[in-house]
């Protein structure tokens, strides 16, 4: 072997070896925490903890605040999703930064902005307040925080998946004798239902995993507006164990959200390919 | 019958379209890509709104810019048959065929007997409850042809019904598309780019040209008019003819006074085609195994792409495709009597 010869090689082996390492240690960063929440606690004292007032009122708040947001975001959103895919309007690019601006948006920052919206003084809100309607720091807050947060990711997926069913089916629809709203439901939705599943799925996970907005804007009251993230922070402080076992039940769920989304995603490809 | 006037300013040119389609009557618009042919049916089905103009289907007015009327799509009648079918993919077969009758709300036992007839009349039946993403090309076009045609809709529009399909499918079912037009009785628009789907489905033909329709009248008209036919048709050798079959079975096409010998199953009045590049041209008869070799006088050389054509009177006009070089080294030359020599399959025979 030639001195340039060995010099490649070795330069090659040595690439390989970087690229294997960082990887390797990016990998070890990302699951030692999350393996570390499961040795933290002994399956008796998980399932102790679980069945604490504490730990099922958060669950039960998350969950019904969750589901509620997530049903929000559909009836609102689909409607605005269809006419960005289909209609060119002036105006279109910024009501489409608009709704995706809460992705990069700080979640403290959108609680404070809901609160200077909603809160007793706020812009809105001073006139709910003559009607002796109270929205900041109530369960309403907790929904209100969510779909803000959570709504680009159903917006941005609906949007696409409106934009790849090709308009033609529509058209087609529409010559057969079906109207709009029937074409819709019978010709449209069902098209894109395997992709608007996992907007609604990824917007649920969202919502569920709200903190920020939800403690400035809702506050921290448990049975009230403290769900589950906001009684992992709380329960940091008293019982080590609810926290965890919070978080255990958390980071299974998000685990099997991303399953199903990435199971939809290659069940769409494959159906219509 | 269908008249329909209207216009609209497109990003090249103005549409300015008038026509009209007599009852039971298919109407060829005919015309080269980005001619204004399916913005012609857009218009008519309602998808679009001309700028101005009338459209009325059997004394009902669908649209008309005057009275600021534009009749909605759903409420017209007018089936119309894409380009590449836009076939409901989360549908079967069946399903798809039925749409246009269950989003009318008819009976069930109506939805179910018109539905079976069609099945039954493309040969659908083994496929009728699979889902639509499994079908071939032609399985694909007789579904879509069976869900026009499944509300009886009062006009079929059809947008280059067989360019989705390869070539040897393309030939049956040009067939098979001519047969079911007619023998469902409605009165629908074609358009197609082919000059052959023209001839062997349309009763009349129209020329559009940057949006205005230039010429209108039987095919035969349209082939052998020079000012359109060549601008139509990618292929000068085109006719009609007439199947004569010999004593000894030989089987000849009658194009005018001349017999050429052919190879097919039809009979009676065809269509022939010729294509310009199985044409061997010669200064002397070959002795070959190609059984059709006349003698005439070249008419015209004109180039063509990378080719030359060369036009020669047989007591027809046949063109052939050379190469500059061949006709450099047969130093061709208008009014110079050449034999002409191609095989019997050369001729392609069409209904």
């Amino acid at each position: 072997m030639n001195p340039t010869a060995r010099t490649h090689a070795l330069s090659r082996i040595a690439t390989q070896v970087l690229t294997g390492g960082l990887i390797l240690l990016f990998l070890v960063f990302i699951s030692v925490p999350l393996v570390s929440l499961f040795t933290r606690v002994s399956v008796g004292d998980l399932l102790y903890a679980i069945t604490s007032e504490a730990a099922i009122n958060a669950l039960t708040l998350s969950a019904a605040t969750a589901v509620l947001s997530t049903v929000i975001v559909i009836i609102f959103g689909t409607p605005l999703a269809y006419v960005n895919a289909r209609i060119p309007y002036k105006g279109r690019n910024i009501v489409d930064t608009l709704t995706d601006l809460p992705i990069v948006l700080p979640p403290t920052v959108a609680g404070l902005a809901l609160l200077m919206a909603f809160g007793a003084n706020g812009l809105l809100g001073q006139y709910f307040s003559i009607f002796g309607i109270k929205i900041a720091f109530t369960t309403t807050a907790v929904v209100l925080a969510q779909i803000f947060v959570a709504s680009p990711f159903y917006l941005r997926q609906a949007r696409s998946s409106f934009e790849a069913i090709d308009v033609e089916y529509e058209y087609a629809s529409r010559t057969l004798g079906a109207g709009p709203l029937k074409t819709l439901f019978k010709v449209t939705l069902p098209l894109a239902l395997g992709s608007l599943l996992s907007g609604i799925i990824m917007t649920f996970a969202r919502a569920l995993g709200e903190f920020g907005a939800t403690m400035m804007f809702a506050g921290n009251l448990p049975g009230k507006t403290q769900t589950m993230p906001l009684a992992i922070y709380s329960e940091l402080q008293s019982d080590l164990s609810v926290s965890v076992a919070l978080a255990i039940l958390l980071v299974i769920f998000s685990f099997d959200i991303i399953l199903i989304v990435k199971y939809l995603g290659a069940r769409e490809k494959k159906k219509y390919a | 019958m269908l008249e329909a006037s209207f216009s609209r300013q497109l990003r090249d040119f103005t549409m300015n379209v008038d026509l009209t389609v007599q009852p039971g009557e298919t109407l060829a618009l005919i015309g080269e890509n980005g001619s204004g042919k399916s913005t012609t049916l857009k218009i008519l089905s309602g998808l679009m709104k001309p700028e101005t103009g009338r459209i009325m289907l059997n004394g009902q007015v669908l649209c008309d810019s005057a009275a600021r009327l534009h009749i909605d799509p759903e409420m017209r009648n007018i089936s119309y048959m894409f380009q590449n079918y836009a076939l409901f993919p989360h549908m079967t077969v069946r399903e798809n065929i039925a749409y246009g009758l269950a989003v009318r709300k008819r009976p069930k036992e109506e939805i179910q007997a018109r539905t079976n007839e069609l099945i039954a009349r493309m040969g659908l039946e083994q496929i009728a409850d699979e889902p639509v993403t499994r079908l071939s090309g032609g399985q694909r076009q007789r579904t879509a042809l069976a869900r026009s045609l499944a509300p009886r809709p009062a006009l079929l529009l059809l947008d280059e019904p067989l360019a989705a399909l390869d070539v040897k499918t393309q030939e049956n079912m040009r067939r098979e598309l001519a047969s079911v037009i007619r023998a469902e009785n409605i009165p629908c628009i074609l358009v197609t780019h082919s000059i052959i789907d023209a001839l062997s489905i349309a009763d009349r033909v129209s020329v559009i040209k940057r949006g205005t329709i230039v010429a209108t009248g039987t095919p035969e008209e349209i082939i052998h008019d020079p000012t359109y036919g060549f601008s139509v048709s990618e292929n000068p050798n085109l006719y009609r003819g007439e199947i004569h079959i010999g004593k000894t079975g030989k089987v000849c096409v009658k194009i005018g006074e001349i017999y050429l010998r052919a190879v097919t199953t039809l009979s009676g009045v065809v269509n022939v085609e010729i294509r310009p590049e199985e044409l061997i041209i010669s200064r002397e008869k070959l002795t070959s195994s190609a059984i059709n070799s006349f003698q005439g006088k070249i008419t015209d050389i004109r180039p063509s792409g990378l080719e030359m054509l060369v036009y020669v009177d047989i007591g027809i006009s046949l063109a052939a495709a050379l190469t500059p070089q061949s006709v450099e080294r047969l130093s061709l030359k208008k009014g110079d009597v050449v034999v002409v020599t191609f095989k019997a399959t050369a001729v392609h025979i069409f209904a």
